[in-house]
């Protein structure tokens, strides 16, 4: 049963991604990122990462892509006519993309994945980890975010300046 | 789940006919009026009729909708509210094994904007897109203070586990609960009751309790913040194109977040599904009233505590509506971002400090 169902999200991952890529209006491509961030999220539940699952969730379907889809809606209609994407540059995309399929792949065979055994029950080891053995990866990634944060305020501050 | 389906999804339903005719009455009480008076007995089978009405109704779709997008649109609103009740623990041993609840049901509620926007924009309508816009600026700044309000309480319970967070607020507590936040009082877990709730066993919790209900009305475009579909200047905002079917299950997404951020807000402050009464030397109140684990009795108390109080968190909500006009965009915004998400960081230092240094 639960295999059942991680096949069949790994398939709606598969399907929204390539909608992603295919679809021309942008609106529907935000959707379909949506469905296939949804479903990665499930697929982490399934593996028994519950709190990866909720963060997933949270940052990237409710955060990330509810600012794409609203700037996607700002933007869209000022020509009186939706947003459509094109595709330039086939080729190097192409290459690019089975330079990093290649990658993938390879790191894939060359990496152990070793069962461990952690479950979602328990959350307090990873706390710990976080802020003991990681603590400074995470401080880091805590002062990029405050410093885009002071950005983006300090870039719209100056819009406002310079609007008449 | 299947509980959620077999057990949330007609209880939804019944709900909302019921507390559509109460917000009716409510608001007509309020204003020196009787309401609806004419279907049934005291008109309480107006909703009923309304809603026949509305089934009957025919599904429009605009010319310059897009057409698939519009179709979708209630569902995407309404499905991730759904899926929110799926974590609510319903009584002592009758709950989602989630161990990550409380974070599960602030994600996912921040979900439920991506079908407003779709509704606003798929309309293709004027009044559509400034009602989404506001939607989406109000849903985005409350979310902040409302998470931060959650955490105070996860730092109190050190648990994201809303089951957990529950008994911790009665008598199958297991960990150490003194009265008030004090460890000089006696511990409240033997005699449970009111005391053990969490605006009583950590008093700066009630104050995080007025930050989660102010954030919760702004989250569920409740009135003073229902500016999306505010009716004298955009119409109805985002639903002004929707009819019919589609736009009772707009309603119904609304009278369920409601429901829903009422459920949180108890489950979370107002002690779960937790009796109110304490046990007074031989009078075992707080134990008649909770019932033994096992038996029928512990899931009926913890039901009817549950949903008793989350009612009267729902009649709170329609008493703020009727009480106070609705903000303008930018008292809106300054309310969330200037004063409740500043207070909400101090709020959780002294819970931290509390915690640690008093408990």
């Amino acid at each position: 049963m639960e295999e059942l169902l991680l096949y069949l999200l790994i398939g709606v991952v598969a399907l929204s991604a390539l909608t992603l890529v295919f679809v021309r209006q942008v609106f529907y491509a935000a959707l379909a990122l949506l469905a296939c961030l949804i479903a990665l999220a499930g697929i982490y539940g399934i593996m028994q990462a519950g709190f990866l699952a909720v963060v997933q969730l949270m940052i990237y379907a409710g955060g990330v892509l509810v600012l794409i889809v609203v700037a996607i809606v700002v933007t869209n209609r000022e020509a009186g006519q939706p947003l459509r994407v094109q595709s330039h540059h086939r080729l190097i995309g192409f290459c690019v993309a089975a330079l990093l399929a290649y990658l993938l792949a390879t790191a894939y065979h060359q990496t152990e994945m070793a069962h461990s055994g952690v479950t979602s029950k328990e959350l307090k080891p990873l706390g710990e980890a976080l802020f003991t053995t990681y603590a400074a990866p995470f401080e880091i990634g805590g002062v990029l975010l405050l410093v885009s944060l002071i950005g983006a305020a300090l870039t719209a501050s100056a819009f406002k300046k310079s609007a008449p | 789940m299947p509980s959620t389906l077999l057990f949330i999804l007609p209880f939804l339903l019944l709900y909302t006919v019921i507390v559509v005719y109460a917000e009716r009455k409510l608001a007509a009480f309020i204003q020196d009026r009787l309401g609806p008076m004419e279907v049934g007995y005291y008109g309480i089978l107006q909703t009923v009729a309304d809603l026949i009405k509305l089934l009957q109704k025919e599904d429009l779709v605009p010319a310059g909708a897009n057409r698939l997008l519009f179709k979708v649109a209630p569902l995407l609103i309404f499905v991730p509210i759904f899926l929110g009740f799926s974590v609510l623990p319903l009584s002592a041993t009758w709950s989602s094994s989630l161990s990550t609840a409380a974070f599960f049901l602030l994600a996912i509620i921040s979900l439920d904007v991506i079908g407003i926007v779709t509704a606003g924009w798929a309309s293709n309508n004027k009044y559509s897109m400034l009602g989404t816009m506001r939607a989406v600026a109000q849903i985005i700044s409350y979310e902040v203070p409302m998470g931060i309000a959650v955490l105070c309480v996860v730092v109190v319970a050190q648990s994201l586990d809303l089951q957990e967070i529950s008994t911790q607020q009665g008598i199958f507590n297991t960990s150490v609960s003194p009265m008030l936040g004090i460890k000089a009082l006696p511990s409240v877990t033997p005699n449970g009751g009111f005391l053990a709730w969490n605006v009583f066993r950590m008093p700066v919790l009630f104050i995080a309790w007025v930050i989660f209900f102010i954030a919760s009305l702004a989250e569920s475009n409740r009135a003073p913040f229902d500016l999306p579909e505010a009716e004298s200047e955009l119409v109805a905002g985002y639903q002004t194109e929707y009819s019919g079917f589609r736009w009772a299950v707009m309603m119904l997404a609304e009278y369920a977040m409601m429901l829903l951020v009422s459920f949180a807000g108890v489950i979370l402050f107002w002690g779960s599904w937790n009796t109110p009464m304490p046990n007074l030397g031989s009078w075992n109140l707080a134990a008649w009233t909770t019932g033994q684990p096992g038996t029928i009795w512990v899931h009926v108390w913890g039901l009817f505590w549950l949903i008793s109080k989350t009612l009267l968190m729902v009649a709170l909500q329609i008493w703020v509506r009727w009480t106070y006009p609705r903000v303008r965009i930018d008292q809106l915004t300054t309310l969330s971002w200037k004063f409740l998400t500043p207070i909400g960081f101090i709020l959780l230092l002294i819970c931290a400090a509390w915690k640690l240094v008093l408990i």
